[in-house]
């Protein structure tokens, strides 16, 4: 028998959820960019973060998440690794913004997959220049409230501690950012400047959801608001996924989670990131990275609807 | 004579950021923490040697919100209180005994001199352990110079365990207290599984109590805080011993044993945080904490948020 009758069985390079690998000519309105973050340089936490990517790449195959008859959202585009520098904070936060302004120019929505909550306020500069007009307000289901004061942001420009802050300053004050899935316990200085923003801790999540998406838009200030999405897989409290905060017993279920994800839906998420997963904290090599592929799943799912309470 | 005591460098970290000083300068009032970090042996799983590095680690962790505070203040969410860490407490981290590999008559003697050492100065004694055996010394330590005091034990068995040729022992042998109804000397909390009908007799005889896990999955953590409020009425003194082996192996499997049914670490931290213990507290052990067998790092993680409950106001100022 010659080689050539050997019948081989070929997978494909894995892309997220099966998605077609493009570049940003391949972008357009409806489109969901989704991207990776290969760097988890610039925190003081665990490293591991930047391998999320990658791991979630495989993890979201169709196959392996819910067997041959589901087939991949339609609008995603897997436009690979986003560039960074990981020993050049300056220029990691230039070139992020840089590639986020690029994306958005096309019309198409960035979801970045990975990497650390402290490259996030580049993507969002990036996304307000490319939209100078839009009043943009942030979501940030995370158990840390990361508001600390910024100090030494010239030698040290991305740094998770005070990235919420940051973030706070690029979209006009804190009344502009909505956290959910707080921990109980935050420190005084970072409520006190959280103050005017829109905080719900895990515990109060966990009782009900009901109204929640009414009065994120009661508390926003404009009226034409549009929201970006910011999910850190440490507010799990799941005692088989560890992330880069250490487990604290509270905190929400994968279940709830997706739910609040999807509530969420029903607002204008013009871009989104899922951050603070550590695969290899993750015992099994699989369990995690399934549940996390879920919860990005719910992401793009939100990111794909029509708003239903925009106004 | 302790030797080394204070010379190691196993603990790259300090105990909730507690100066590092020696027996000399302890002084009172003081909280003073030291570990020994003795191995277990067969048949039970060894690891516990890392177990005060990593709860000291763990502990940092812990206390990472306060830490980020310029006022070492923290906010609940949920109940609106605010919470500040008194860093101007007076705390001392003595290290781990050195050359303590595992538990021997001699590693024994050591923690007992120690633990005198600390209590006749004034200090409250808190031993990080090392497997579950190092409390017969910590409370031969306290018994050699305290005046009475009760036992509180949260463990998942109703004795410690046999090591290098020494059997195992009763909790209620631990306490040289004859059978009087006024006594209420031993508690014990989150015993598991099968345990000799010997040690429930021995512990019956000195009129301790004994509130198993199923009683707490049951009835609630009240039922635990409960008796520890007897026990508490009837104790001047209170030993407050924590077994990390009271864990429920599919939330903490860093312990020598393994332990299915056990407490989840809320039920732990719940009782402890509700139970007040700190001002009457005469010493503290923790042990079992084997890190390496938790590769997520749940069990110390556990472990150091319940010793932090214990030591409660000692640590912590409620300022609304």
């Amino acid at each position: 028998m010659s080689s050539v009758d050997v019948t081989f069985s070929m997978q494909s390079v894995p892309s997220f959820f099966g998605a077609p690998i493009g570049d940003i000519e391949d972008l357009s309105e409806e489109k969901i960019a989704v991207a990776g973050l290969f760097c988890d340089h610039f925190s003081a936490g665990e490293p591991g973060a930047r391998y999320a990517a990658r791991q979630l790449r495989y993890a979201s195959l169709p196959l392996l998440t819910h067997g041959p008859n589901i087939s991949p959202p339609k609008n995603i585009i897997d436009v690979g690794e986003l560039n960074v520098f990981p020993i050049e904070p300056h220029k990691t936060q230039s070139i992020l913004k840089e590639q986020s302004l690029r994306i958005h120019q096309t019309g198409a929505k960035l979801l970045a997959l990975g990497g650390d909550y402290s490259l996030i306020p580049a993507l969002v500069s990036g996304q307000l220049e490319a939209r100078p007009g839009d009043c943009l307000n942030i979501i940030r289901i995370s158990r840390n409230l990361d508001a600390a004061e910024i100090s030494n942001s010239q030698k040290k420009p991305l740094n998770r501690s005070f990235a919420t802050r940051q973030l706070s300053e690029y979209c006009g004050g804190s009344k502009s950012i909505m956290l959910l899935g707080v921990s109980d316990s935050s420190t005084l200085e970072e409520f006190e400047y959280l103050a005017d923003s829109f905080i719900r801790s895990a515990q109060q999540l966990s009782a009900s959801l009901s109204g929640l998406t009414e009065q994120i838009l009661d508390v926003s200030p404009d009226k034409n608001v549009s929201f970006y999405l910011s999910v850190d897989i440490d507010v799990l409290a799941l005692p088989s996924i560890r992330s880069s905060s250490p487990y604290l017993g509270t905190g929400l279920t994968p279940k709830q989670l997706t739910s609040l994800i999807l509530e969420l839906g029903k607002l204008p998420i013009i871009g989104a990131d899922v951050t603070g997963y550590i695969p290899d904290l993750d015992i099994s090599g699989s369990t995690a990275s399934v549940t996390v592929a879920e919860i990005v799943r719910s992401v793009i799912e939100t990111m794909s609807q029509e708003s239903t309470l925009c106004r | 004579m302790i030797k080394h005591i204070g010379e190691s460098t196993n603990a790259s970290v300090t105990y909730a950021g507690f100066s590092e000083r020696n027996l000399e300068e302890v002084s009172q009032g003081s909280i003073v923490v030291f570990g020994a970090p003795a191995d277990s042996t067969l048949p039970r799983r060894s690891g516990c040697s890392n177990g005060p590095k990593a709860i000291r680690q763990a502990t940092m962790s812990a206390l990472a919100c306060y830490f980020n505070s310029p006022s070492k203040t923290v906010v609940s969410l949920d109940t609106g209180k605010t919470t500040r860490f008194r860093s101007e407490v007076n705390g001392i981290d003595l290290g781990d005994l050195a050359d303590c590999t595992e538990v021997t008559t001699e590693t024994l003697k050591q923690v007992e001199q120690l633990t005198a050492g600390v209590h006749d100065q004034g200090g409250l004694p808190v031993l990080l352990g090392g497997d579950g055996r190092i409390l017969e010394g910590l409370i031969t330590g306290l018994q050699s110079s305290s005046s009475e005091f009760g036992l509180l034990v949260i463990s998942n068995r109703l004795d410690i365990p046999g090591v290098n040729g020494l059997s195992s022992k009763a909790l209620s042998a631990l306490l040289p207290v004859s059978p009087n109804s006024e006594n209420y000397p031993l508690l014990t909390l989150g015993a598991n599984g099968i345990q000799p009908h010997e040690n429930w007799k021995e512990i019956n005889k000195i009129h301790g109590n004994v509130i198993s896990a199923e009683d707490i999955h049951e009835q609630g953590v009240e039922v635990a805080l409960k008796a520890i409020q007897q026990f508490s009425l009837q104790n001047n003194q209170i030993v407050c011993v924590i077994d990390a082996g009271v864990l429920d192996t599919g939330f903490a499997s860093g312990t020598p044993g393994l332990n299915v049914g056990g407490l989840t670490p809320l039920q732990l931290i719940d009782i402890l945080s509700k139970a007040s213990l700190a001002p009457k507290l005469a010493g503290v052990c923790v042990s079992n904490v084997a890190p390496l067998l938790d590769a997520r790092g749940h069990s110390q993680y556990a472990i150091a948020k319940a010793l932090l409950a214990i030591l409660g106001e000692r640590l912590f100022e409620e300022i609304s």
